[in-house]
């Protein structure tokens, strides 16, 4: 894997655990909201 | 009791997959009656979060203990968050480890057996560890949902968790994802500044 693969994947993983955080975010704040 | 196996192929004889997070599918037994249900992994091909994923799927369906090849940290923590015992270093038959256990064979690990992202890439040679340089592939969508409390039972009881242990699991899932995402950043930083 060349460097800007290497970074292209880790801006890619980076963007998708954001989104998971997000929404493991607001599950929470449903869940206390219940 | 159910009994959860990575499997390669939705049978009793299929062999049991490597791979936790990644595996194609879990068959779900009941070891007294070995009555079983074949689960098809929605997460193998997930570009993120597999192993937690696989891991709140598995607890949804009322399991209590784990069969499988390897289990990275983020899967073990979920299923030990959710009181699954996990069992790795498993191989063979599903219908052999199953009766291996209930002959007291396997004992559960007291930690995971491999690092992050075990696992990604197709075929056998599957990085270890976070060092997420190699085999990965691209493009591969993004399956991870959350999916907490709504496992589709097919003759068995799931047991799911309540909402304090639901909130539980996913704020330690918060602080691994949050751990996993500083490392990558500090990855990053070191490639951006030529490293």
């Amino acid at each position: 894997m060349t460097r800007e693969q290497e970074l292209d994947f880790l801006r890619s993983e980076a963007e998708g655990i954001n989104e998971q955080l997000e929404r493991i975010d607001a599950r929470i704040k449903e869940l206390e909201a219940e | 009791m159910k009994i959860a196996v990575s499997a390669t192929a939705p049978s009793l004889d299929a062999e049991v997959d490597p791979r936790f997070g990644r595996c194609q599918y879990f068959i779900i037994v009941d070891p007294e009656t070995m009555e079983f249900e074949a689960l098809d992994n929605s997460n193998a091909m997930a570009s993120g979060g597999a192993g937690i994923s696989t891991a709140q799927m598995i607890a949804d369906k009322g399991v209590e203990v784990v069969l499988t090849g390897n289990c990275g940290p983020n899967a073990y923590q979920t299923l030990s968050a959710a009181g699954i015992k996990v069992v790795t270093g498993v191989g063979g038959k599903i219908k052999d480890a199953v009766e291996a256990y209930k002959a007291g064979k396997l004992q559960a690990n007291p930690q995971p057996s491999v690092g992050s992202h075990y696992g990604m890439g197709t075929g056998g040679a599957m990085g270890v560890g976070m060092g997420m340089g190699r085999g990965m592939g691209r493009g591969m969508g993004r399956g991870m949902g959350l999916g907490m409390g709504t496992g589709m039972g097919l003759g068995m009881m799931p047991q799911p968790l309540n909402r304090d242990q639901q909130v539980d699991l996913l704020r330690s899932q918060t602080q691994m994802l949050g751990q996993q995402l500083d490392e990558i950043l500090r990855r990053l930083e070191q490639l951006e500044k030529g490293g």
